[in-house]
Formats: C-alpha cells, structure tokens, sequence
C-alpha cells in the first residue's frame, strides 16, 4: 500500500513537472514576444513568402506583437506573429520604444574572416540569445579617434586600391546591375 | 616621423584653406587681389624648418606668423563654394587620415576591391561621378560607416559582416555617397571652423606659431567632427537621397531603410553600434521619414533575387 502510494505520487509529481516545464516553454517565447515591443502597425496579412504577390498565410490585426527575426528579403522581414511565422513589409513593422536587441545585424560581427559572417549572410537565424552576441565586440569609438595618430601613408595605400569608372562598368554588366531612372524622394 | 611632418604641413595647408576660405575673392588696399596659390606658396618656401609664415595679409604689408584677427574673422564668413576642388579633396584626404589613423584598413583585398566597385558604380550614377572615389573597409568590428569631402568613403568590417545583402551595403555606401555630394562634411567643418577660430583668435595674441595652431585646430576640428556626427538634416537628406541613388545604379532601394530597421532594435548599451548611434538620429526617426518619402514610390524596383556579399567574393 505505501509503495503503490508512493510510486503513484512519484508519477503525480512528474506529470506536474512536466506540465511546469512545457508550460515555461510556451510562455518564454510569448514573454520574449511582449518583450521585444515591436507591433504590426496597420490591418495587413501575414505572408507566406517576401514578395507583394506571396500567398497570405493569416490576417494581423494593427497593434498585434511581433518579435523580427533575424532574416531580411528586399523590403520584407521574416517575423513571428500570433505563434505564426511569415513575412511582412518592413513599413508594416514599427518598433515599440526600448525593444531589445533582435541583434540580427551583431551576428557576423569581430574578427578579420570574411566566412565568420557567413550565418548572417544567408540569412539564417543568429544565435537565438541576445546576451551573447554584444558581449567584448566594441567598435571604433570617440577614444579612438581621439588618439588617433593620423595616417597618410595607409590614405595613399587606399587611393592605390581605388578602381576606375571602366572597371566598375564591367562589375555592374556582370552583376546584371543597371542604370534606373528614379527621381529624387521629396523631401518633407 | 617623416609622415608626421608631411602631415602637419598638409594639414596647415588645408587648416589655412579653411581659415581663408574665400581669399581668392579678398582684396587688400595696398596689394590687391590675393590668391589661395599665394598663401601655399608662401607656404612651402616658408616650411624648410621654420614655423613661421610670411603672410602678405593687411595693407600689403608682410609681418611673420601674424595676421590681424579682424582679418582672420572676414575670411572665415565666405562660403565653402570658394573651397575648389583640389582643395576640397586634400581637406578630404587629410580626414581620412584621420580615421584611417584609429583603425587599419582591412587586410582582405578581394572585400577591398569589390566594396570599390559597388561603390564607383554606385558614384557613377551620382552628380559628380568623376570625383576620385575612393572606398575602404576599416578592420573593424564596430558598425558603422564614414565619408570625407572629395569622395573618401569608408565602411566597418562590422558592417559588412551585418549587411545581409548586397542592396543593404549598397544603401550604406549611397548614404555616404551623398554626404559628400552635399558637401555636409565641409560645411560642417568650415562652420565650426568659423566658431572655434574666432573665438580662439579672439581669446589670445597670435604667436609665431601660428602655422601650429592652425594645423593642430584642424585636426581636432575633424577629429570632433566624426566623434559628433553631422547636424540631423543632413542625416536624413543622406538618407532620403541615398535610397534613391542606389535605386538609380539598379540595387533595391530597400537596403538602407532595411539596416535602419535593424538600427531600431539594437539596445543602447550595444558597444558594436556605441559610435554610430551617438552621432545618428534615432533609427526611428531616420525609418518614418524615409517611409514618408518613399511611400510605394520605388516598390516597383524592389523584389529582385537577392545577392549577398559572399556570393561575390567566392564568385
């Protein structure tokens, strides 16, 4: 009788444990969610795809949290939405005052590799913690400058590595870029 | 210690430029019109050794290391119209010695060389393409991005690293691009210039130092300048401008309004972004005027496949 008691409670407390512990594991996202204070800022839909024509995948209703992910496709940016993950136009998304660091743009960051920046490149999500991507990275700064022993030799060294008008020509026909015409953005 | 001296003569040079600014326009009773060419070349006959300048400035006569300070101040009111080209470009470079001076140029010369042809191309399209452009990536992990006046225009390996895309470098690159066809840095400088001058000339006598004193204002004139970061209109003209200057040389005219948009997410204790958020206004701001500009205006010329920075440099 006190080993069926036992064994039973055992499974009791693991069942309630369990449950606990999943239930962290929803709410940790959705805290995240709230915490990261960015909002879908009109009635849009969400989409399946970066793209004006991509199928819609759900309605999102103005004022709906929204954490960005770390992924971004011409104007669109991948996001997670109502537990739904999809594409929205960058002009849809508005960042709440005091968002955290989504830290997409920290994720190649340091070092003199080109392939260290490879994750970010592709778009695949950087690291899913925010506090490790900021730690020991600092920039260039106001202390740097201020003592900065000027250097005209390394200027002439970068005038020597200038290309000529010919030269980029040849990369934008390569790289399929073309002349557009556009009119300048009216100011406000 | 050769560099440090070609230096200081460079930068007297370009600080004297900027004190007198439109000189070429300047009369004086006695003498007549006198020329920037004078001064330099005064200038470098006066600089084997000596720290003194014959200035020919005040009723023609000619007092060493002296020029009255109301003199000075006239000077300094005329425009940054009257700074030519040569001139504007060698206030440039010794800027760019400045920033090159805090961090190296990156050592990946293949990133070196294709940031120069994204960027000349991108220059192409602008008002003044024949500028001598030049781009440098910085060895530096920070974010950020810098340009000086004649066409200097650099990018942080950090930046690089963060542009997930190469229409989002190629925003960054026409927002630079713009601060230099608007001469902002320039004006910036000649208006501080103004400021500072007057009222150190004001304060004190003006020693025989004065070749000293002018090279080493210049100095931290840029030093401060970059430190401080532009007057907010000329940011957003940079912006508004930029996006539509990279949509002129055919990339997404998303890219920048793209980085801005991570801008607005990364916490102010961020040291990656310390430098570029103190002299920036908010990405906020920067991203709701630049979508009030927009509009849908450029949509049409947004949505082609996507390249990133690798794809060229293992092409």
């Amino acid at each position: 009788m006190v080993a069926q008691t036992a064994s039973t409670s055992r499974w009791r407390w693991l069942a309630a444990l369990a449950v606990v512990v999943s239930s962290w594991a929803v709410t940790i996202p959705v805290a995240a969610q709230l915490a990261d204070g960015a909002i879908v800022k009109r009635d849009t839909n969400l989409r399946s795809a970066p793209a004006e024509n991509a199928p819609a995948l759900a309605p999102v209703k103005a004022n709906t949290p929204v954490t960005r992910l770390p992924e971004r496709q011409g104007a669109y940016v991948r996001v997670q939405v109502d537990n739904m993950t999809g594409w929205l136009h960058m002009f849809e998304v508005g960042s709440g005052a005091g968002a955290p660091a989504a830290n997409a743009a920290a994720s190649g960051g340091g070092g003199g590799n080109v392939l260290r920046g490879l994750g970010s490149f592709f778009g695949r999500p950087s690291s899913t913690t925010v506090a490790t991507t900021t730690v020991g990275i600092r920039g260039l700064d106001a202390n740097d400058l201020a003592n900065a022993q000027p250097s005209l030799s390394a200027v002439t060294t970068a005038e020597g590595l200038r290309v000529t008008a010919n030269d980029a020509e040849q990369f934008a026909a390569g790289a399929a870029l073309r002349p557009q015409p556009v009119d300048e953005l009216p100011a406000p | 210690m050769r560099h440090i001296a070609v230096f200081t003569r460079g930068a007297l040079a370009l600080g004297l430029a900027l004190v007198v600014g439109g000189v070429a326009t300047w009369h004086t009773p006695a003498s007549g019109q006198i020329s920037v060419g004078d001064l330099l070349r005064n200038l470098g006959s006066a600089t084997g050794g000596s720290n003194t300048i014959n200035l020919p400035i005040g009723g023609g006569s000619t007092r060493p290391g002296q020029a009255g300070p109301m003199e000075l101040l006239g000077m300094l009111r005329q425009s940054v119209e009257t700074i030519d080209e040569p001139r504007e470009i060698e206030i440039g470079r010794q800027l760019a010695s400045i920033l090159l001076g805090s961090k190296p140029l990156h050592p990946d010369l293949r990133l070196q060389a294709y940031v120069n042809r994204l960027g000349r191309w991108i220059s192409l399209q602008s008002s003044r393409p024949n500028l001598p452009w030049t781009f440098m990536v910085l060895d530096d992990p920070g974010f950020n991005a810098f340009a000086a006046p004649g066409g200097y225009v650099f990018v942080t390996k950090g930046l690089i690293d963060g542009a997930q895309n190469e229409a989002e470098l190629a925003g960054v690159l026409a927002h630079e691009i713009v601060h230099v066809i608007e001469k902002h840095h320039l004006r910036a400088l000649a208006k501080n210039a103004r400021a500072g001058l007057a009222g150190q000339v004001v304060a004190s006598q003006l020693r025989n130092d004065l070749a000293g004193n002018v090279g080493a204002q210049f100095l931290s004139l840029g030093r401060d300048l970059y430190a401080r970061g532009l007057d907010r209109g000329d940011e957003y003209e940079a912006d508004r401008k930029g996006v539509a200057l990279a949509a002129r040389a055919g990339l997404d005219p998303f890219g920048l309004p793209a980085v801005l948009g991570v801008l607005a997410t990364v916490r102010p204790d961020n040291p990656q972004y310390t430098l570029n958020m103190a002299t920036h206004p908010p990405a906020t701001s920067r991203l709701e005027l630049l979508e009030k500009a927009m509009g849908d205006r450029l949509n049409a010329l947004s949505g082609r496949p996507v390249v990133t920075i690798n794809d060229r440099l293992t092409r």
